[in-house]
């Protein structure tokens, strides 16, 4: 069930209407039941690998602050800790990454001239098991290192981790932000309603004004790269870019809009990444509840920048690493979260000699500014390769076609249709968003706006949506992973 | 106090965006009504107008490159029109022959040139080119409501009709474009010529889909109810290794359907013509070029002389 369907919209609604229609004490227990049915949706037999989890973690961290009560040893919390690891991590390796470490395993003895022999799992990637096996990891830690006291009440964390707003790709929330949430009672509110309206209405006109069409064009170039050339290639980046940023930020624009109207507010998860002037910045703008978490525990627990500079990068390139792969069991991923890693570093390392060059070269604020989110779009654009690119050769193909190391340049490959409806859109969102970086809030603005500018901006966005968007359009890109 | 204004104000917004779709919807469909080429719009638009036309031609590209109507109403005597479009199949041709049907068509004959492989299934947003149309035919708004569960409900909304045609639209009334006269294109002469077989080396699919087939005895039965005698065709392919297996499968239950629903069906193929075993009669291995185009027109206007009441050769 997809959020831009109109079979979310009935599934939505009706959920809604009955939460705000039951008693608090069986909220929890309507939206349960919702979000497993929201889940099941996908594929019935994966609620199982939720219900894993959810058991998993619920008793051990009961364990874990049992043993910190009764002052037991810190090894036997470790060995609890441990526990939650190893069912939550092994259920990601064996569903998601088996495939992939096996292929590896299987290149590298053939390489080696040496024998492996395991069979191959023949299993469907459970939609959003990334996601959630990330938030309940989250709350494990936070219970280990004792700075959240555990849920009581199965119910209650059951929900926490199957909430279905954000059950697929996220935001991957915090158990200390959504639990206290999820006991509080809500009452109905009609300034929440049309806030979350606005907001889902914003994230749908993103995914298919916007990330549906582009995906069209993207699409037809990199599945078909021997029959375009290089000007196609770089069009069909800068495109991805866009389509990329549309489909997930639409995803959580409808996530938030979704979990606010039934009363929760779930975390920000992108603050216009492309307006970044370096990468650093846009790892602080770009699936801000992804990049957080493996700051608190990963880059962080790793030493983060306390045990000097050598260190620092070390951490800030495993962590990006290992970032890469929770995307997907590929190379195409690990170098990917590579390359982030090194950008970091070097975004670091060189940030006081840049700075100095701006400064002596008298370029001012402005241009240094602009010349800088060029050069960081640029190069995320140029991370997108790899991230988009069925395999590795492909991802070269690209590369060094656009570099002028392939094919020679042409006129690129150009569909109206796509230019026309999807330009349109991204005309809208770049608007939108430098209203936001100069300005402020839209949605903010809009409520101090007289009543017929208001209603006229939704009206737009709703017909936009109904005249431009693409009537069949594509999965969410991130429930891949 | 605030329940009610909350009320209001809601009740308002709906009106409003009630308004809004109309006002909309009566703009575009008065520009829709304007636009005679374009094939995103305005083909089905001048298609549909044709409805003195004596013989009526469906399909799609091969319909469009491969039927000429000028030579038919030369051999024929009757006026023609092809009203086939590129990338469309049957429930295109349906959507387009019940809108001629209902606007009080004069046509004799019905010609649709199949593609075997609709009998398989075909892309349900294919039809939505037709959406301006909605509320015009029943047998329209049947198979527009068909292409999803939510589509009856979102085909309401007027401005929805118009999805993603917008720009073609504008495209089309801002720059003059040729008519599109009797609907026959030509494969321009200078396209280099494609015969990769690999193009045509299509395998039958499993079992038919009963709902296609059925949308192929509807097309049958709307013609006949009316009086008009209805032809299926399949014309030839460039296929060197032999015939492709889907039209293996495909052709005797098309030759069936027809026997049962009293339509004619009619394979001119090169087991028909033994020149298009020539390849100098192709464009690429699905469409005949200028001079193929003109050999299957004389020949298909042979086989239907005897079914037109009055005709010469009946």
């Amino acid at each position: 069930m997809l959020f831009n369907s109109a079979g979310y919209l009935l599934f939505f609604l009706a959920v809604a209407a009955l939460h705000f229609a039951l008693p608090h004490r069986y909220r929890w227990l309507l939206l349960l039941l919702a979000s497993y049915w929201f889940y099941m949706s996908w594929n019935v037999a994966y609620i199982a690998l939720i219900l894993v989890s959810t058991f998993v973690d619920y008793f051990v961290a009961r364990a874990l602050a049992g043993s910190r009560e009764r002052g037991h040893e810190p090894r036997r919390r470790r060995l609890l800790l441990l526990t939650s690891l190893c069912a939550n991590l092994g259920l990601l390796f064996v569903f998601k990454y088996w495939g992939f470490f096996n292929d590896s395993m299987r290149a590298l003895a053939e390489a080696l001239s040496l024998h492996w022999e395991l069979p191959d799992l023949d299993v469907l990637l459970p939609v959003g098991i990334s996601f959630y096996t990330f938030q309940t990891l989250g709350y494990t830690i936070e219970v280990y290192r004792g700075t959240l006291q555990p849920e009581r009440h199965l119910g209650r964390f059951a929900l926490y981790v199957a909430l279905f707003p954000q059950l697929v790709a996220g935001p991957i929330e915090r158990a200390s932000r959504l639990l206290p949430q999820i006991r509080a009672e809500h009452a109905l509110d009609w300034n929440r309603v049309v806030s979350g309206a606005q907001l889902f209405a914003w994230g749908l006109f993103k995914k298919v004004v916007i990330a549906d069409r582009v995906s069209l064009y993207v699409d037809a170039v990199y599945g078909n790269l021997d029959f375009h050339d290089p000007s196609s290639y770089l069009l069909a980046t800068y495109l991805f870019a866009f389509q990329i940023y549309c489909d997930f930020s639409g995803y959580t624009d409808m996530a938030i809009g979704s979990a606010r109207i039934l009363g929760f507010d779930l975390m920000e998860n992108f603050r216009r990444p492309y307006f970044s002037t370096s990468m650093t910045e846009f790892w602080r703008r770009w699936h801000i509840s992804l990049s957080t978490w493996l700051r608190d525990y990963l880059y962080i627990p790793l030493g983060g920048n306390r045990h000097g500079v050598a260190a620092t990068y070390r951490n800030l390139l495993v962590t990006m690493l290992l970032g890469g792969l929770w995307h997907g069991a590929s190379w195409n991923f690990v170098i990917w979260g590579a390359f982030h890693g090194v950008l970091l570093g070097l975004s670091r390392a060189t940030l006081p000699l840049r700075d100095r060059v701006y400064l002596r070269a008298g370029v001012p604020g402005w241009l240094r500014d602009g010349l800088r989110m060029a050069i960081t779009f640029h190069l995320a654009c140029l991370g997108w390769v790899f991230f988009r690119a069925e395999t590795l050769a492909d991802s070269l193909q690209i590369v060094g076609g656009i570099a002028g190391l392939g094919a020679a340049w042409s006129k690129p490959f150009v569909d109206p249709d796509v230019f026309a409806n999807a330009g349109l859109g991204i005309l809208v969102l770049l608007c939108v968003h430098v209203f936001q970086e100069r300005i402020g809030g839209v949605r903010e603005s809009l409520t101090r706006a007289p009543l017929l500018l208001r209603f006229a901006a939704v009206y737009a966005l709703l017909v936009a949506i109904s005249l431009f968007g693409v009537e069949a359009g594509a999965q969410f890109i991130y429930f891949q992973f | 106090m605030q329940s009610r204004r909350v009320l209001l104000l809601a009740l308002l917004f709906l009106a409003g965006a009630f308004a809004v779709d109309r006002v909309l919807g009566l703009l575009l469909a008065s520009a829709f009504e304007r636009l005679e080429t374009g094939e995103q719009a305005g083909l089905a638009n001048y298609g549909v107008r044709q409805t003195d036309a004596e013989i009526v031609v469906f399909g799609s590209s091969r319909a469009v490159f491969h039927v000429d109507p000028a030579l038919l109403e030369e051999a024929l005597g009757l006026s023609a029109f092809n009203a086939g479009a590129p990338g469309q199949g049957i429930a295109y041709a349906r959507g387009i022959q019940s809108l001629l049907l209902e606007r009080g068509s004069r046509a004799r004959l019905f010609l649709l040139q199949v593609d075997p492989k609709d009998l398989w299934g075909s892309d349900p947003a294919l039809i939505q080119r037709l959406a301006p149309f909605y509320g015009e035919s029943p047998a329209l708004d049947a198979l527009l409501e068909s292409a999803s569960p939510m589509a009856p409900f979102k085909l309401q909304v007027a401005t929805y009709r118009y999805n993603s045609m917008v720009f073609p639209m504008l495209a089309n009334l801002l720059r003059e474009r040729p008519s599109p006269g009797n609907g026959y294109r030509v494969i321009p002469a200078d396209r280099p010529q494609d015969l990769n077989p690999r193009h045509e080396e299509a395998g039958a699919p499993g079992p038919i889909r009963e709902d296609m087939s059925a949308l192929f005895a509807d097309f049958i039965r709307a013609g006949r109810v009316r009086g008009v005698q209805v032809a299926l065709v399949d014309g030839p392919r460039w296929t060197p290794r032999g015939p492709r297996a889907i039209d293996l499968a495909a052709h005797p239950h098309l030759e069936s359907l027809a026997r049962e629903h009293g339509a004619e069906w009619i394979l001119l193929d090169a087991s028909a013509e033994p020149r298009f075993a020539e390849s100098r009669y192709f464009a690429d291995s699905a469409h005949l070029n200028r001079e193929g185009a003109a050999i299957f027109s004389q020949r298909l206007a042979e086989r239907l002389a005897p079914l037109v009441p009055g005709l010469p050769g009946e």
